[in-house]
């Protein structure tokens, strides 16, 4: 069965250390009161050549760009995982900490990433008042491991209804 | 609930209408003057947990009365209540309240009959408990 857009969970690792622990062995803390969680893109570099002797366009491919997770929360300063997110963007280096993402039908991402970014909305008298938001990026570093939901065979509506 | 509590809040002012307060529409033989709540629309947000967020409900205000110097204290009054107001009514927590339009104003005229017509609105940013 295919899932909602709208529904998922993004764990921090609590552990710090040089080198962190495998995934498995590390403690998570559940990221509170998440608006919006990214996912990461898969974009390969790529380059276009000709050659002479046929009109073909030919490509190849390269790494994998840059793979970063951006969303927003809803603020809460008595949420650990919030504090612990506002200080590792501040940290004078990158705090690399083990994450992942847990999509609604169990499909799983791990990673390793830091905080790259951590924007509050601004304070403004002039807009309707509402739940002050974060918007957060987290860089990944290294693979994006995928525990993924084991297929079933594949399901198609028909493109018209029998009579 | 937010819709009771503010008819309760309302009443409690004390204002010229009395407790002549209703949500959405007046009894027919109500004096004047009168004041009727209307829900005017709202959301609520949730997080990717499907936890609700706060909710944002707006509600108009309409003073009825024969003349806008019968009205108008009793907008004047509610407005001075209502507008920046956080706090507790009933089991309503209102994170805030601000008047969103000043009042509006329309006459009607039926023969002799003559109302004086006061509406504004106010957003609330709200949650339960």
């Amino acid at each position: 069965m295919y899932t909602t857009s709208n529904d998922g969970r993004l764990f921090m690792g609590q552990s710090t250390t040089v080198p962190l622990p495998a995934p498995g062995s590390d403690t998570y803390e559940e990221v509170a009161l998440t608006g919006q969680i990214g996912l990461p893109a898969y974009t390969r570099e790529t380059a276009f050549f000709n050659v002479t002797n046929d009109r073909n366009r030919r490509a190849i491919g390269g790494k994998l760009g840059d793979q970063v997770i951006e969303g927003n929360l809803v603020v809460d300063w008595e949420e650990q995982s919030h504090q612990d997110m506002f200080d590792d963007a501040g940290a004078t280096a990158a705090v690399k900490r083990n994450w992942y993402i847990e999509y609604a039908d169990t499909r799983r991402l791990d990673f390793v990433g830091f905080v790259s970014n951590w924007a509050e909305e601004p304070i403004n008298a002039d807009d309707e008042a509402k739940e002050s938001r974060a918007n957060y990026t987290i860089s990944i570093d290294g693979p994006v491991a995928v525990s993924a939901v084991t297929p079933l065979a594949a399901k198609s509506e028909p493109l018209e209804k029998a009579a | 609930m937010i819709d009771t509590d503010l008819l309760a809040f309302v009443v409690n002012l004390n204002t010229a209408a009395g407790n002549r307060v209703h949500m959405e529409s007046p009894a027919q033989e109500d004096n004047l003057p009168l004041v009727v709540l209307r829900r005017a629309g709202g959301d609520q947000p949730s997080t990717t947990t499907r936890m609700r967020l706060w909710q944002r409900s707006t509600f108009e205000v309409n003073v009825l009365g024969q003349s806008h110097t019968q009205s108008y204290p009793i907008m004047t009054q509610v407005r001075a209540a209502l507008d920046g107001f956080k706090g507790t009514i009933g089991t309503t927590r209102v994170h805030d309240c601000r008047c969103s339009s000043f009042p509006d104003h329309i006459t009607e005229i039926d023969g002799d009959n003559r109302r004086r017509w006061i509406t504004a609105q106010f957003r609330f940013l709200h949650s339960e408990g």
